[in-house]
């Protein structure tokens, strides 16, 4: 974080279209900004960059992307932007120092201002055999695909629910890939309870129609108002079996229906990677048409401790362009508290920027509202269907937990140790919290979240005892 | 199943290089992760839970899971998502000390 001259600087965690227009806001007020990304590269999941073959063509919606993301990082002034990849954040400590560690480095910075955009993971869900080689996240296959040009499969199912779903169906048909169908939790009649704000939303309503055409022209079939319930395979994945659901998700008897496919894309909606911003003392709530857990903020991204911002996901899940509306406004108001940008041009600036966010809002909460699984998405979920993957925690296991009295994440972790592994809670937190409203009928802020500590994902214990920088932290 | 690297033209993935998976040679090209060259491979299972044995692979791809764990360079618990494919790499299923496909301490 040194700098010359007694410089500003600011800290973004987290590289994706949140982090990028912040940056970009920051160092065009003259400050020092330093973007970090556990990564390889900048652009997190939607502006994807290409490390590999960056000539080879991943099909239209990929290339378009790639193109936006490359311009995106490409107007990051190097004089001013110090981009630091593969760069984890392991711990945010009082005074916003914060813990890096890169190529068996820890360290510990302290700059004036943080931005956190750590985004959201996606979620998944538990079913007999969600473990098997084979079954894989929608994100995941796209970023394998338009960052190494390399498809994870042949024969693939893609299920859960969101316009993602349509988009990497697509995607993986351009690139070869065979896609039997696509298979959607939502009734077909969801979206249009809500078309009034599509209409709203003349590009969004566009991008849904090409793919929907898309998807006709190569005879990818479409499925509302189904799940899977099960995955099977002698080791590695060769069949999915799907069912009808109701507006709940409630599997209907006698519907199922069985696929033949090596790969199976699940994704069933985001969660926010609120831990950082937990464990820097901001609160979260629970909020589902912000997507569930998000980041308490005030309306020019200020949270939590004085000197700590926040921007995309965290405040709400809502895809690129609300997150770069978010972080815009991020920057803008961090170059204000920092001295380098007069009230009246902030007041000017910020005032576009906060109009852009509460279109963004409005539309997530569409989404939001609409491509939501039912409480059924529980049912699928037999005694030996594992909830926690790291830990091998078997539903039966929760069950004895639930009976005993854990109706908490951390009481639940505590008895079983779900969440207790190398993923520290990341993937089975909201499997456990849907199981927990299905069998118990608690509610997510009742069953909160799993304590976030740090370092918020393993790294070497001898680099922790060597941490340099302005200090050691204590917890 | 072995899964074909994307193949329009003009390519520009380079010459390829290998490393290490299990003690055999595995073929890359440069950017390439461990994962994503052993699945161009044809590996999909990287390793089995230790409780159940269960086998195991990519779910998440992006660092977030932990599932695609493996060894590198002795190194346990590395993503294989996450690693970049470099010459030479040895690139093992098991922790150390561990038999390979999750067996019993070594």
């Amino acid at each position: 974080m040194a700098s010359a001259g007694g410089e500003r600087t600011v800290l973004v965690v987290g590289g994706g279209p949140a982090g990028l227009a912040a940056a970009v806001e920051l160092e065009s007020r003259g400050l020092g900004v330093t973007v970090v990304d556990e990564a390889f590269d900048l652009g997190g999941r939607y502006f994807k960059r290409f490390n590999a073959a960056p000539d080879v063509s991943r099909g239209t919606e990929l290339d378009a992307l790639r193109e936006e993301g490359l311009r995106r990082t490409g107007d990051l002034d190097p004089a001013r932007v110090v981009t630091r990849t593969d760069t984890l954040v392991w711990g945010i400590f009082p005074g916003n120092q914060v813990g890096l560690y890169h190529d068996g480095r820890a360290e510990v910075v302290q700059p004036d201002a943080v931005v956190l955009a750590t985004g959201a993971i996606e979620r998944v869900a538990a079913f007999p055999g969600w473990t098997l080689p084979g079954v894989v996240t929608v994100g995941g296959v796209q970023t394998l695909l338009s960052r190494e040009a390399i498809l994870a499969g042949r024969y693939f199912l893609v299920a859960g629910t969101g316009p993602l779903l349509l988009a990497t169906a697509v995607e993986i048909a351009e690139a070869g890939g065979e896609v039997v169908a696509v298979v959607e939790g939502s009734a077909a009649t969801a979206p249009l309870r809500h078309v009034h704000h599509f209409l709203g939303q003349a590009r969004r309503l566009r991008q849904a129609i090409d793919y929907g055409r898309a998807l006709h022209q190569r005879g990818i079939p479409l499925h509302t108002g189904q799940m899977v319930v099960s995955a099977r395979g002698d080791g590695e994945l060769t069949e999915v079996t799907v069912a009808r659901v109701d507006r709940d998700w409630r599997v209907v008897p006698g519907s199922e229906m069985s696929y033949d496919v090596d790969t199976l894309c699940v994704h069933y909606g985001f969660a926010a990677s609120t831990e950082l911003a937990r464990m820097a003392g901001c609160d979260v709530t629970w909020d589902p048409e912000r997507g569930g857990w998000y980041v308490v903020h005030d309306d020019a991204m200020r949270a939590g401790p004085p000197g700590l911002y926040v921007a995309g996901q965290l405040t709400g899940i809502g895809g690129a362009d609300l997150a770069t509306a978010t972080g815009r406004l991020a920057g803008l108001t961090v170059a204000r508290d920092l001295g380098a940008l007069d009230e009246p041009s902030y007041a000017h600036a910020a005032a576009d920027a906060k109009s852009a966010v509460r279109a963004g809002l409005e539309f997530a909460r569409v989404l939001n509202s609409v491509y939501v699984p039912g409480s059924g998405l529980a049912d699928a979920v037999t005694p030996e269907t594992l909830l926690c993957a790291c830990e091998e925690v078997a539903a039966a296991e929760v069950d004895a937990a639930i009976g005993a009295g854990s109706l908490t994440l951390n009481d639940i972790k505590r008895r079983t140790r779900a969440g207790m592994g190398l993923c520290q809670g990341r993937i089975c937190s909201p499997i456990l919290r849907t199981y927990l409203e299905r069998r118990a009928g608690v509610g997510a802020e009742q069953a909160g979240q799993i304590t976030a500590r740090p370092p918020v994902k393993p790294i070497p214990l001898a680099a922790l005892a060597e941490v340099s920088g302005a200090g050691a932290p204590t917890e | 199943m072995r899964i074909e690297r994307l193949r329009k033209e003009p390519l520009a993935r380079g010459e390829p290089f290998t490393f290490r998976w299990e003690g055999r040679d595995v073929e890359a090209y440069a950017g390439e992760t461990v994962l994503g060259a052993l699945l161009a491979d044809g590996i999909r299972t990287l390793r089995r839970a230790p409780r159940t044995g269960e086998p195991r692979g990519m779910l998440c791809g992006i660092g977030a899971c932990y599932d695609c764990v493996v060894t590198v360079n002795g190194v346990a618990n590395q993503r294989a998502c996450m690693v970049v494919a470099a010459p030479g790499l040895d690139v093992r299923s098991a922790p150390p000390g561990f038999a390979a496909e999750g067996g019993s301490d070594g």
